[in-house]
């Protein structure tokens, strides 16, 4: 079952076929929220990408203890400590990081895109599988973000990753803003599915 | 009265779904036609409030005097977990017309950034038990709000003829953005 | 792949055992982060107050004054030879567009601004969160790519709102439209009133003198209160405290001819309401306190930093801590 064609083409698979951030649509709130800067994106999806490889490595090791009936309790509480660690790893070594993003470290447990790979994935194959799982709707995830964050920073503020590409006075500030996530994303959501199905 | 200015704070000038990005899967999800959009709005205040109330008594009886904080996260979502299945149950049982609307929404909502994400904000703000209702209540009435907006605004917009990439998420989004530019309009009302 | 029974007792051991390794790996975990995390915020602090004065060798410890209801933290520093440098100030003002504004100000020896660092703001970004910067000397921005590439630069407006060197016991630290002489953000009237009534109450706390008003656009200074908390306690702190005030009256009593005094019209509001009132057009009567204090010094002197470090009042429990010089 670990055939090398097969094995990458699950990785592709999250950063590209099935993206979950433009394909799979899931994940919104952290996509929206985290994204008013590159930076921000991009160390918001590597967290995420973290716990989603661990939590579908070890959902994936005890799929065979775990009885039916209290699988997503099970899954929950394996997400949440992966979680738990994220967030007090970043808080003792990356406190500023750690502050900006706020509130959608710990939301990373009801994000979408964990529970549904346990449950879609890691329940039903090997570990192997589910770690490249993980880390291919991981990247695809920070990708995205990294993508959202970049537009929204470049259009808003005139840098990138905060290098100054244009005067941040002709920047159009409220892409920073709430509303600007939305219309970023919505776009962005629109070209890439002009793009698909021009394939 | 701070509590009429959590009030209006929480429905419209920090918008749980608008300002804060919270809620937003139900938010672009069930929001095609009114009548859902009503249903879930119950039924995330109805989860919201006792959600609330368990979480933060549980923070200030156990996790705060037993200094482990850092389990904040895992102990409040196995509650909300668990707070929602006996919902579930005790709805079915109580008033089945009432399960009817709202059942189905519930196991939505429990993977909702908006229960957890207003668990842990009213901990963060430091509010006491009956300003933590309070803000749990009119975040999910702000929740039901922009909902309801939100759905009468797509029923409309299900009759227009739209450029094809932008058909369904994107416009939904572009939509959600301009509602949002509209309750930024609020900052500076509290 | 065969999965265990979903009987009761194997679904308990399970989720038992699951919780408690989990319980485990995170108690490991935290042993491991608290210090940093300890580090981190001290460390955050440290850098706040390294931001707002100039080398120092130690720091005295926090002493809490308020005024007017408003807490805040005085942190004394001292070179190598324990002479006073100054102090950093955390203040905060709740009038901000978005709620609380909170800075820390670093006062030199004679009370003059070394610098500031917003510690948090909720105001509206873009606007009102230009007061990171817009209060400190202007800089010239680091060119963009842009205009690099194409040989121009954008040209800043030239503005007067640095609070930087400016001595709130001589300068009046409000905005232009309320008589003072700091240019306002564009736009951010509020923000910036918000910014510098908390610079005011931060230089109220360092001076720490009860007769010493503050001037903002909202909020009430009543001396008569502060009198009466203070001098129960600390009898022997009030000859200083006394001594202190009158420099600080006189040294703005000096340019009364040009600006209207500030200072005394709450005389009038014995009940602590404030009334707001366009400074610009207020007719000034200094009181009789004032001008005693006047004919008796006559030139401003910078504040005696001998009696600085011990004169220490607290609000809290009745009790007050004197600082020690290291």
């Amino acid at each position: 079952m670990s055939n090398k064609n097969s094995s990458f083409s699950v990785l592709l698979n999250g950063l590209i076929k099935e993206n979950p951030t433009f394909v799979l649509l899931l994940g919104m709130c952290p996509t929206l929220g985290t994204t008013s800067s590159a930076i921000n994106g991009l160390s918001m999806g590597l967290a995420t990408t973290f716990v989603l490889v661990c939590s579908n490595a070890v959902i994936s090791l005890l799929k065979n203890i775990i009885p039916d009936k209290v699988r997503i309790p099970a899954f929950i509480v394996v997400i949440a400590t992966f979680v738990t660690i994220v967030e007090m790893v970043m808080q003792a070594y990356v406190p500023a990081l750690f502050e900006s993003l706020g509130l959608f470290i710990p939301l990373i447990v009801v994000n979408c895109i964990v529970l549904g790979r346990a449950e879609a994935f890691a329940a039903k194959n090997n570990v192997f599988r589910s770690l490249l799982d993980g880390l291919g709707m991981g990247l695809g995830f920070a990708f995205a973000l990294a993508l959202l964050g970049s537009v929204r920073e470049l259009l808003g503020t005139g840098k990138i990753f905060d290098f100054p590409v244009y005067p941040e006075s002709y920047g159009i500030l409220i892409m920073v803003l709430a509303p600007g996530a939305f219309i970023a994303l919505g776009y962005l959501i629109a070209v890439i599915n002009k793009l698909r199905k021009a394939e | 009265m701070t509590y009429i200015l959590i009030l209006i704070s929480a429905v419209f000038v920090n918008n749980i779904v608008l300002a804060q990005f919270l809620g937003i899967c139900p938010f672009l999800g069930v929001s095609k036609k009114i009548d859902t959009a009503l249903g879930m709005g119950g039924a995330v205040a109805f989860v919201m409030t006792i959600a609330t109330i368990f979480t933060f008594i549980i923070q200030k009886t156990v996790l705060e005097p037993f200094q482990v904080g850092f389990l904040q996260t895992i102990v409040f979502i196995l509650i909300i977990a668990a707070l929602v299945q006996l919902v579930e149950i005790i709805l079915k049982k109580i008033s089945p017309v009432l399960y009817q609307a709202l059942g189905v929404f519930l196991p939505l909502i429990t993977t909702n950034c908006t229960i957890l994400g207003v668990a842990i904000m009213v901990i963060q703000k430091d509010y006491n038990l009956l300003e933590s209702v309070i803000f749990a209540i009119s975040s999910a009435i702000g929740f039901g709000l922009a909902l309801i907006i939100f759905a009468g605004i797509r029923e409309q917009l299900s009759m227009v003829k739209l450029p094809k990439g932008m058909e369904g998420t994107p416009v939904a989004l572009l939509t959600a953005g301009l509602l949002a530019m509209a309750f930024m309009g609020f900052s500076g009302v509290v | 792949m065969a999965k265990l029974q979903s009987s009761f007792k194997n679904m308990l051991l399970v989720l038992t055992g699951i919780s408690l390794f989990a319980a485990f790996a995170l108690a490991s975990v935290y042993t491991v982060t608290k210090d940093p995390i300890d580090e981190a915020k001290a460390a955050k602090q440290q850098s706040a107050i390294e931001q707002v004065l100039p080398a120092f060798n130690s720091l005295g410890e926090a002493e809490i004054v308020t005024i007017d209801g408003v807490e805040m933290n005085v942190i004394k520093a001292f070179d190598a030879s324990g002479n006073y440098l100054g102090a950093a100030v955390e203040s905060y003002s709740n009038n901000g567009f978005g709620g609380e504004v909170r800075i820390m100000v670093g006062f030199d020896k004679n009370g003059s601004i070394i610098n500031y660092s917003v510690l948090e703001q909720k105001e509206t970004p873009g606007l009102g969160t230009k007061m990171v910067d817009w209060f400190k000397p202007q800089v010239e921005k680091e060119k963009s790519l842009i205009e690099k590439i194409f040989g121009f630069k954008v040209a800043s407006v030239e503005r007067n709102s640095s609070i930087v060197g400016k001595n709130p016991g001589e300068n009046k630290i409000s905005v232009v439209q309320d008589g003072g002489e700091i240019d306002a953000m564009t736009a951010s009237t509020i923000s910036s009133r918000a910014f510098l009534e908390a610079v005011q109450y931060a230089y109220a706390a360092y001076i720490n003198d009860p007769d010493y008003k503050i001037d903002t656009t909202s909020g009430a200074t009543d001396s008569s209160e502060e009198t009466e908390e203070e001098s129960p306690l600390e009898p022997e702190m009030v000859e200083s405290a006394v001594a202190t005030s009158a420099v600080a009256t006189s040294a703005v009593a000096a340019p009364q001819a040009t600006m209207p005094d500030p200072f005394v019209t709450e005389e009038d509001n014995s009940n602590g309401t404030h009334v707001i009132e366009d400074t610009i057009n207020r007719e000034e009567v200094p009181s009789p306190e004032v001008e005693a204090a006047v004919e008796e010094q006559t030139m401003p002197q910078p504040v005696d930093t001998a009696t600085i470090p011990q004169t220490t009042e607290t609000m809290q429990d009745g009790h007050s801590e004197t600082h020690v010089m290291e």
